[in-house]
């Protein structure tokens, strides 16, 4: 007999979809506080500390409605390690990579900074690895991909963060080096091309949960 | 004639006084921002916890049922809340006296 979800089930897909919602609000004020300093600093950079927090409580509700969940099956082993979980590995083990990266941010940038600002720079470009690993995570793991509503939000998310980057990061950075900004947002528009283009090929078609490595005894709830 | 609020300011220098009205005014701009910095994460959180909040129900609706959906959030209202006697509507409810017949639609 096909298990029925638990309502923790739901309270970790919906905590997953505002956890992605809040890290693109994140990088965007991220985007604006780098590339125009001086517009009301104290207020973008508040808020960009504010609602990184605000995600990890969203993150954290994530991970642990999933694991004590019954449904999925899931245990702390497949929200710790990578890429071991027997529902949908590979799309899980990208959640998790990306929660390592944002946390490893995080902790480096809270309550202070830990580096030089030329190395934490550097270093706190790799959000931008966490925000992309987090939206695959999203579309390959989600069984709500094909669920308007949510698709609607996860569009809006790379809508919003792209044109983030490239009207205000891209055009800051365009006065100084011209070249590697323009080969910059080239690189931006190609990945959101492939991660549309994957997404239209595998999250948005029938028979996705079967092909990301559902348990078959899952499948028809799914 | 000096009031009370001017005491202080006999014999400061111009440029004194300005500095003094400048950090005054900056200070009063920093708990402005901080106070509106306060109101946007709180407007935040909660806008954050409604859309949980939603996307819950309409998962849970979309796989669930209305009727099952129903069922698990009193049975989640009963664990917390162990005396109450919440129990889900046997039968749909019956339309008001007077009240025309109401069309429902299966929804997509």
């Amino acid at each position: 007999m096909t298990p029925l979800p638990s309502p923790l089930w739901f309270v970790d897909r919906s905590a997953g979809e505002v956890t992605l919602l809040l890290m693109s609000a994140v990088m965007i004020l991220g985007i604006v506080r780098s590339g125009v300093p001086t517009a009301f600093p104290f207020l973008v950079e508040g808020a960009h500390i504010n609602l990184a927090l605000l995600a990890i409580a969203f993150a954290g509700l994530h991970i642990v409605a999933a694991v004590l969940d019954p449904f999925a099956r899931l245990g702390p082993i497949d929200a710790l390690i990578p890429f071991v979980s027997a529902y949908r590995g590979t799309w899980l083990g990208l959640g998790v990579v990306s929660g390592y990266v944002y946390s490893a941010n995080v902790l480096m940038s809270w309550p202070a900074r830990r580096f030089s600002r030329a190395t934490w720079v550097w270093l706190h470009r790799s959000m931008y690895v966490a925000w992309v690993l987090a939206l695959l995570h999203s579309l390959g793991t989600g069984s709500d991909a094909r669920n308007e509503l949510f698709l609607l939000l996860n569009v809006l998310c790379v809508a919003g963060v792209l044109v983030a980057f490239l009207a205000v990061r891209v055009i800051e950075g365009w006065r100084a080096v011209p070249t590697l900004w323009a080969g910059l947002a080239l690189l931006a528009v190609l990945v959101t091309l492939g991660i549309g283009i994957w997404a239209v090929e595998g999250p948005l078609q029938p028979g996705w949960a079967r092909s990301s490595g559902t348990p078959p005894d899952l499948l028809r709830s799914h | 004639m000096d009031g009370p609020g001017s005491t202080g300011t006999a014999g400061a220098k111009p440029w004194q006084i300005r500095d003094a009205s400048d950090r005054r005014k900056s200070r009063r701009r920093a708990a402005d921002h901080r106070e509106t910095l306060r109101r946007l994460t709180v407007a935040s959180a909660v806008a954050a916890v409604g859309l949980n909040a939603a996307l819950f129900l309409q998962t849970a609706v979309g796989q669930l049922g209305p009727a099952e959906v129903d069922r698990t959030v009193l049975s989640v209202l009963n664990a917390f809340l162990p005396g109450s006697t919440l129990q889900p509507p046997a039968e749909a409810p019956s339309p008001a006296p007077g009240a025309g017949p109401v069309v429902t639609t299966g929804g997509s």
